[in-house]
């Protein structure tokens, strides 16, 4: 035992298991290094991409993310809500809260293009109610007053348009958020959402047609898509549109499908490809180490052994692939978001676990790919044969 | 403790059939020096192929320990080759991604009392210079004598050697033949070679022509 430990402590770096996994890998850098620098780009790729694409959902969901708070109802046929139509919404028990709001419009900057954002035309008396309906308060400056030519938008809006208090955010010379006379900001909004409040007065007085819309909310959020449904059935659809978060969540998703499905099938190209690619590359690397496994099956060791042994070194190598992918795409990801995203307004997440979900096929096809190519071989294995001519 | 009975391999070789090894009975018993002569073709590595189950004969029976080893399954002739046989095969080679130390201890991994045989065989051999070395630095000799410390580091009761001196020169072929014949104290060592110089310390000595065994074998 004394001869033991002197000599052990004289060999400190030899591993009691010679056919670990980690300790492959880290001794065959030459090889193992650039199969998982594959799957880590592979994984960039998917994540990065992905999580962009999944950015213009984000967007949208945001923007209209006041809307889980309640519905608008539009008339269709004139400028305000017919009154039996106004008669059926206050007669729902659900509706506790109920406002008449006239909006107005100015373009964001989004990942997808410039996109509109409302402005709710709101009493003086109501503007405080509904910020609190949509859980927002004002951060800065004020709310506007009625007669003034000003509005509050949420910092998110502030900062995507680049404006502060102070500045113009609609006006004549504006094409794409048109107001008749200049309108200044004048309060900054923070909270849950991104919300934007205009006096009503001065939408009724400077846009036409003069529409009136109506806003309902239920008692509380969790309620409020049980008031949509019930509307959506209560109301005439010939008279009055209801934008609701549900419909817009599904009118989304319906838009987005078509977007997400070629994704889906290069994400599926990507997959494929690679782990065609790491099932060959096994194929050559196992072919350069037939001495080595034609020497441990003469010893003894069996095929499901040897099976086992490709399986946690390739489940290793593709673990480390993907863990660096993963790393390396939240590293590019953030650096985007701080660079590009964030000081334009725009949305991005890039800890988004959904759109790194869409990574999961890479290092699972890249094991089933390699244990397919290499199994068979090692079922055929005459270590004599190998021996005889090569070991 | 192992036994071929009239144990014949034949297989079919292009356009005709090829008789390995033809009705051969050896025996090997504890503790002995055995050796396989003959010239090339002779069918001495094949004979050692069926003897430690690496190949399967076509008629016959090889008996270890009086348990036939072709009618045992596939699992019990792997743990068989991996628990009682110890191999040394012509060239001699190691994993090239790991010390020669951790080489020796591919005979049983995670195993603490094999890792402190090892050290102690490295020792005995005088090799404990080299443990840490990895093979593009040994020496053909070196390599060699790491790969009958990796035969004998799990204490197997039989030691398959296939012409383990061919690639060395005289010298380090004395070596490893004496290191092999050292083994006899814990079991039996089986050397195949055509050079006879190699088994002038054996017990007994079995030579093959053509397959056949040439009678009479020498015993010492």
């Amino acid at each position: 035992m004394q001869t033991a430990e002197k000599t052990e402590a004289v060999v400190p770096e030899a591993s009691v298991n010679p056919l670990s996994a980690w300790l492959f890998f880290r001794r065959n850098l030459s090889r193992t290094a650039p199969v998982a620098l594959v799957i880590v780009l592979s994984v960039v790729l998917i994540g990065t991409v992905v999580t962009i694409i999944r950015s213009i959902d984000l967007t949208v969901l945001t923007v209209y993310g006041y809307n889980r708070y309640f519905l608008v109802a539009v008339p269709r046929d004139g400028e305000r809500i017919a009154p039996e139509m106004e008669k059926v919404i206050r007669s729902e028990p659900l509706a506790k809260e109920i406002y008449r709001i006239s909006v107005c419009f100015t373009n964001i900057r989004t990942i997808f293009g410039k996109f509109p954002f409302v402005l709710f035309g709101l009493t003086q008396e109501d503007m405080p109610k509904v910020l609190k309906l949509v859980r927002m308060r004002v951060v800065e400056g004020r709310l506007p007053r009625e007669g003034e030519a000003a509005c509050a938008l949420s910092v998110g809006i502030a900062r995507n348009r680049g404006l502060k208090i102070g500045d113009v955010v609609l006006a004549p010379g504006i094409e794409d958020s048109f107001a008749p006379v200049p309108v200044k900001l004048v309060g900054l909004l923070d909270g849950e959402n991104w919300f934007a409040v205009i006096p009503k007065e001065f939408v009724q007085k400077n846009y036409f047609p003069p529409l009136e819309e109506i806003v309902v909310a239920a008692p509380t959020p969790e309620l409020q898509p049980e008031l949509d449904r019930r509307l959506g059935e209560a109301i005439d659809k010939r008279q009055v549109r209801l934008f609701t978060y549900g419909q817009l969540v599904r009118e989304l998703r319906s838009s987005l499908s078509n977007l997400y499905l070629i994704m889906n099938i290069v994400i599926a190209i990507v997959v494929l490809v690679i782990a065609i690619m790491m099932g060959m590359l096994s194929n050559i690397f196992f072919m350069q180490r037939l001495p080595e496994f034609a020497l441990l099956a003469a010893m003894g060791y069996t095929r499901g052994m040897l099976l086992w042994r490709v399986v946690r070194e390739t489940a290793l190598l593709v673990t480390i692939g993907w863990t660096v992918g993963i790393l390396l795409s939240m590293g590019i990801l953030w650096g985007l978001y701080w660079w590009l995203f964030e000081p334009r307004g725009m949305l991005l997440q890039p800890m988004d676990w959904q759109a790194y979900r869409y990574t999961i096929p890479v290092p699972i096809a890249v094991l089933l790919f390699a244990a397919m190519s290499v199994g068979p071989r090692l079922l055929t294995l005459d270590p004599v044969l190998v021996i005889e001519r090569k070991v | 403790m192992l036994v071929t009975d009239e144990v014949s391999l034949v297989y079919p070789e292009a356009d005709r059939v090829v008789t390995a090894v033809d009705r051969v009975s050896v025996e090997i018993r504890q503790g002995e020096f055995v050796g396989i002569m003959g010239p090339s073709g002779s069918g001495k590595s094949s004979l050692l192929y069926l003897m430690s189950g690496l190949k399967l004969p076509t008629s016959g029976e090889v008996r270890y320990r009086n348990r036939v080893i072709h009618l045992m399954s596939e699992r019990e002739r792997m743990q068989l080759r991996r628990r009682e046989f110890g191999f040394v095969f012509q060239q001699p080679y190691l994993l090239p991604y790991l010390t020669a130390l951790e080489n020796v201890l591919l005979a049983e991994p995670n195993n603490r009392e094999v890792y402190r045989r090892a050290l102690e065989l490295f020792e005995q051999l005088g090799l404990s210079h080299l443990m840490n070395r990895y093979p593009h630095k040994l020496s053909g000799g070196e390599r060699q004598r790491v790969c009958v410390a990796r035969a004998m580091v799990h204490q197997p009761q039989i030691i398959f050697a296939d012409e383990p001196t061919a690639s060395l020169d005289h010298i380090n072929g004395h070596a490893v033949i004496r290191l092999l014949a050292s083994y006899r104290e814990h079991g039996a060592v089986v050397v195949v070679t055509h050079d006879p110089e190699m088994l002038a310390d054996a017990d007994r000595v079995y030579s093959l022509r053509d397959g056949k065994l040439v009678q009479p074998s020498r015993v010492q």
